[in-house]
């Protein structure tokens, strides 16, 4: 056990000796992850996308929906002339653009919701939408959107009576020449005509007693099933998703994956050099000599991780909500099997060679299909399939458990359990194919 | 001297097909002090690298001290110190921390490893230089540090590969003298080369081996008397031509094929107007 330690001890100081790679450790992860967590960093965990506008109507139907659409958490609306607009849809630099034309505000009417009240050719409701190819999934976000304050702006006229009044006295004129054939649809008008009436009036004297009547005050119409939007951690209704506790976490493992390659790369240059031979002429295990390389993996990847998730409490909102045992579990679970990885690698490949092509190809497919770089939902469905069989996802599931979702001691256990199992295969893989000459 | 140290039989080793030892056998008697010599790729380093257990031949067997270093390696490994050929030290760490972490895997602790790695940095004339980086020494203190780092659990049978491969004279002379004063203390001794005159300086057995066969084996002053000699060395009290030399050989009946006058080897030479003080410093 003490020939172990020396070890550790060695690799470590070895390590240690080459200050700019031990700054490395923790200076690149902590980069990467504050700039994938400025990237992807919304306060509430949404980002938000640009959409062009040109508005060539000009009228306030528009302008209030135009208004209604930067309203939206999702969007950030930026009026625009026609020709640049569309320029910066064919560079690229917008991905989506609504072209509202000259009147089609009066198209935004209730009375439009029943057929419009001109019909024909003459009827002017198209508005075009630019697309930049490459960003359909935009361009169905905004589509939503749009329809939605299209929806809003008009149950918004609907709610003041002199519009519903209108809305009524339109829906007359346009059904004056059908006679006595819709009885029930002229008795449903003339209700509507005088529903609207008195509540002009209601509105009226509202407003000479001093009261401040909104439109829609005293009744209302509004959609008939309103979505509230709540955000489910379980740590509590206030916690909310912290994406440096995400992005630090992906952005360290794949750095400490890359060490581990780097380290197995040690490995063999100390093969090279004999002094792996001189550490076996000392009586000392193989297995010692392997696990006690291992072990100086694993202990800086501690190292690297209690800097980077310090740097994250201290100064970018990471908090530690299932307890830091729970943390720290899955973090020496993580250094384990980061130290395992390289006694895989070191003990499945031949030369430096085969481990920067095979190592760095499986680092970068561990880290996709982890969910490291893009979240795991997007991930095609046999990858998400695979989840529990890829030991990075038990990293970051981990993690995540550990930090903004705070679920707890349990599952920080399970997480670690899982990691360690990987773990011993790894070890024992490496161990039994590892090459001493 | 009737019990052997190091006991060699049927040695076999061979890289992808092609044999490097072959059928090698030899003993290494108790308290000897024995020369390997052969020319590069001979086997030598083959043959060293299967006594200290880290290679396993194809065929044959070793014994150290008595103990088959197939069957109990670890137990082979306490008992001797091997100078590996190559430079085996790690490159970015000090020459103590060096020497801490082999006493340490040597099972040292304490105050011995601290008395040991003392004894040690005697050993290698490295006391001034025990807090450099191996990488800032020069050749011949690397070499001597090599030595040192394989010696610190106190060997009875040690090992040296080509200890002296591209260092200074004066580290080289001062090398040798650290093996014979080794010897002298009661040490077995093994001493790879492909220098002669190291051989004939330091041992009192020699073998020779080539293409991975051992051609002979014996003590030195055997070896030396195979054949009588035909040449000569005297020194004269005082200088004189080289005619006169060949005049009284000549009337003595000897047909004198050639003559030299040159009193020293150059290293002699260079010794002499140089110094035996080590040059260390870097
Ligand atoms: N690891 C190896 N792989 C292949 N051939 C080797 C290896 N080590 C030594 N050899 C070959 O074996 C022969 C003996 O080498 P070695 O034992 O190092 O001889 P020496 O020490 O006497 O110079 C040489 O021909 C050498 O090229
Ligand atoms: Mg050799």
């Amino acid at each position: 056990m003490s020939r172990f330690f020396w070890v550790v001890r060695k690799d470590l100081a070895v390590f240690f000796a080459d200050k700019s790679g031990a700054v490395m450790v923790i200076v690149v992860p902590l980069l990467l992850g504050v700039m994938m967590g400025l990237i992807f960093h919304t306060g509430d965990g949404t980002s938000t996308m640009d959409v062009g506008v040109v508005n060539e109507d000009g009228g306030p139907t528009i302008v209030a929906l135009i208004q209604r659409l930067d309203a939206e958490q999702s969007l950030k609306v930026q009026v625009l002339e026609r020709t640049v607009a569309r320029d910066k849809v064919a560079a690229g630099k917008l991905g989506v653009v609504l072209v509202f034309g000259a009147n089609v505000g009066k198209q935004l009417t209730a009375t439009a919701m029943f057929g419009g009240a001109e019909t024909g050719a003459k009827r002017n409701n198209v508005v075009p939408m630019w697309v930049d190819p490459s960003r359909a999934i935009e361009a169905n976000i905004v589509k939503g959107l749009l329809t939605k304050a299209m929806m809003e702006t008009m149950f918004s006229q609907v709610s003041d009576p002199k519009q519903l009044g209108q809305m009524f006295t339109d829906l007359l004129a346009t059904t004056a020449g059908l006679g006595d054939s819709q009885p029930e649809l002229k008795r449903f008008i003339a209700q509507g005509v005088a529903f609207a009436t008195e509540s002009q009036l209601a509105a009226e004297k509202s407003s000479a007693t001093g009261t401040d009547a909104k439109p829609g005050d005293g009744f209302s119409l509004a959609p008939p099933l309103d979505v509230v939007r709540e955000e489910i951690v379980a740590a509590g209704p206030t916690a909310g998703f912290n994406s440096h506790a995400h992005t630090f976490a992906g952005m360290l493992m794949q750095f400490l994956l890359f060490m581990a390659i780097s380290s197995a790369k040690g490995l063999f240059a100390e093969r090279g050099v004999g002094t792996l031979d001189r550490l076996r002429m000392t009586a000392t295990s193989p297995a010692s000599i392997l696990l006690g390389a291992a072990g100086a993996v694993a202990v800086i990847c501690l190292l690297s991780t209690a800097v980077i998730f310090g740097v994250g409490a201290l100064f970018f909102g990471v908090e530690f909500r299932s307890g830091i045992l729970a943390f720290g579990l899955v973090s020496v679970a993580q250094a384990v099997f980061i130290g395992s990885f390289m006694l895989l690698m070191a003990g499945l490949a031949n030369s430096d060679k085969q481990l920067d092509g095979v190592g760095t190809m499986l680092v970068l497919a561990l880290c996709f299909v982890s969910g490291a770089w893009v979240p795991a939902f997007m991930l095609p469905d046999f990858i998400a399939a695979a989840g529990p069989a890829v030991p990075t996802r038990w990293i970051l599931d981990g993690f995540a458990g550990a930090t903004w979702r705070g679920l707890g001691l349990g599952h920080a256990l399970q997480s670690a359990g899982g990691l360690l199992a990987f773990s011993v295969v790894f070890s024992a893989i490496g161990l039994k194919r590892f090459r001493w000459a | 001297m009737t019990e052997s140290s190091i006991r060699i039989a049927g040695l076999t080793v061979t890289y992808g097909g092609v044999k490097a030892v072959d059928d090698f056998s030899l003993s290494v008697p108790t308290g000897a002090i024995f020369g390997l010599l052969g020319p590069n790729g001979a086997g030598k380093s083959s043959t060293i690298r299967c006594i200290s257990t880290v290679q396993t031949p194809q065929a044959g067997t070793i014994t150290v001290a008595g103990v088959d270093t197939q069957q109990h390696p670890n137990e082979v490994r306490r008992s001797l110190g091997v100078v590996p050929q190559g430079l085996a030290l790690y490159d970015n760490l000090s020459v103590l921390k060096n020497l801490q972490l082999f006493g340490g895997l040597y099972g040292l602790g304490g105050k011995l490893l601290n008395d040991r790695i003392g004894w040690g940095l005697a050993l290698a004339q490295l006391e001034d230089h025990a807090d450099k980086r191996v990488s800032a020494l020069s050749g011949g203190m690397q070499r001597r540090l090599n030595i040192a780092a394989s010696l610190l659990h106190d060997p009875k049978i040690l090992v040296f590969d080509e200890p002296t491969a591209g260092v200074d004279p004066q580290s080289r002379n001062h090398i040798l003298e650290t093996i014979r004063t080794l010897h002298q203390e009661g040490r077995t001794v093994i001493y790879t080369t492909h220098y002669m005159e190291e051989v004939e300086a330091l041992c009192d057995r020699v073998a020779i081996m080539d293409a991975g066969k051992l051609i002979l084996a014996d003590t030195l002053a055997q070896v030396l008397t195979q054949t009588k000699p035909r040449s000569f060395r005297f020194t004269a009290d005082a200088p004189m031509d080289t005619e006169v030399v060949r005049n009284a050989l000549r009337e003595a009946g000897v047909s004198v094929v050639d003559i030299e006058s040159e009193s020293h080897t150059l290293e002699q030479v260079f010794l002499d107007l140089t110094g035996r003080g080590l040059r260390d410093a870097s």
